[in-house]
């Protein structure tokens, strides 16, 4: 599965779990840019993620987020190592 | 006879009295625990749940033991105070601690947390980056009327200060109802920079307030 793949079923994930239909994420989206992207919605994000690619983030890779892209590259290589 | 009041940074040897300060602060001296009427979870489970979080040492927000300073009289133990510098990490103190509340707390409790989240997100207010926060402070009853809150409060400014120069402005947030702390901020030169209201009646089912203040305060004159 490729980079963008992997950001194209996230931009899918969130415009569930932040109900905005016309949300748009790139690489470089954070916190900062999506106004739903609150502490709770972030747990709700994360777990939704785990369960859609079928894997478990550690603590304190969630916690080196500084953006999507950041995201998206764990998930890589977390999918392309199983 | 004098009393002798010491302040250190806490490690987990004073892991009990940041358990009580985060609990206690949460209550604000009444009877609501938000993370029961929120999350729906016992102080017994939080308390549990607390003390797992606090070992991960994650800084940067309030469920961190390093960044809390202790207070003692006469070598006992009196009360705790946190404080931190905001967004000085990857990520602000409520992402973090959305982060941590999704690896350690039971689903069923973030599930029921959404529930109410959007009375709670109307007296939900940012914290700015690069200001000093103070928050869950605690003293001990036998040790109150003294004003040691206010003294750890100074400290601890004081400490940041002294580690972080370029820190120019200290912020802190309470509850409208809390009006003994608010007094108590205000003797000590924080002055109410914003306020938030929620007017549905049923917050007052999660927490004792229909409004939030925040107070801020500059971090020069600290003597």
């Amino acid at each position: 599965m490729s980079h963008i793949e992997i950001l194209d079923q996230i931009n899918a994930i969130f415009r569930r779990v932040f109900e905005n239909d016309s949300l748009q994420i790139q690489m470089e989206t954070s916190a900062d840019d999506v106004d739903e992207w609150d502490s709770l919605n972030h747990t709700v994000m994360i777990v939704e993620v785990e369960k859609h690619f079928n894997i478990k983030f550690k603590l304190k890779e969630v916690l080196s987020f500084q953006n999507v892209g950041d995201m998206v590259n764990i998930i890589h290589s977390k999918v392309t190592s199983a | 006879m004098n009393e002798v009041i010491s302040f250190h940074h806490a490690t987990e040897k004073d892991i009990e009295i940041v358990l009580s300060t985060i609990i206690q602060a949460d209550k604000s001296g009444t009877e609501y625990f938000s993370f029961h009427t929120c999350f729906g979870l016992t102080e017994q489970r939080f308390r549990e749940i607390m003390r797992e979080i606090l070992l991960e040492d994650v800084g940067g927000q309030e469920w961190n033991i390093s960044d809390y300073i202790v207070v003692k009289v006469d070598g006992n133990t009196a009360g705790a105070l946190c404080s931190w510098i905001e967004g000085s990490g990857n990520q602000s103190s409520s992402m973090i601690r959305g982060t941590l509340m999704q690896h350690f707390f039971p689903p069923e409790a973030l599930k029921q947390a959404k529930v109410n989240k959007h009375l709670i997100d109307e007296l939900f207010i940012e914290k700015i980056p690069g200001h000093l926060i103070l928050e869950a402070g605690y003293i001990v009853p036998e040790y109150r009327s003294r004003g040691l809150l206010a003294k750890l409060m100074v400290e601890s400014m004081r400490i940041r200060k002294a580690q972080h120069p370029h820190l120019v402005t200290c912020s802190i947030n309470v509850l409208r109802s809390n009006a003994f702390a608010i007094r108590i901020y205000e003797k000590i030169g924080f002055v109410t920079e914003d306020e938030k209201f929620c007017e549905n009646p049923e917050i007052l089912k999660l927490i004792a307030s229909k409004s939030r203040v925040l107070m801020r305060r500059s971090l020069d004159n600290l003597n």
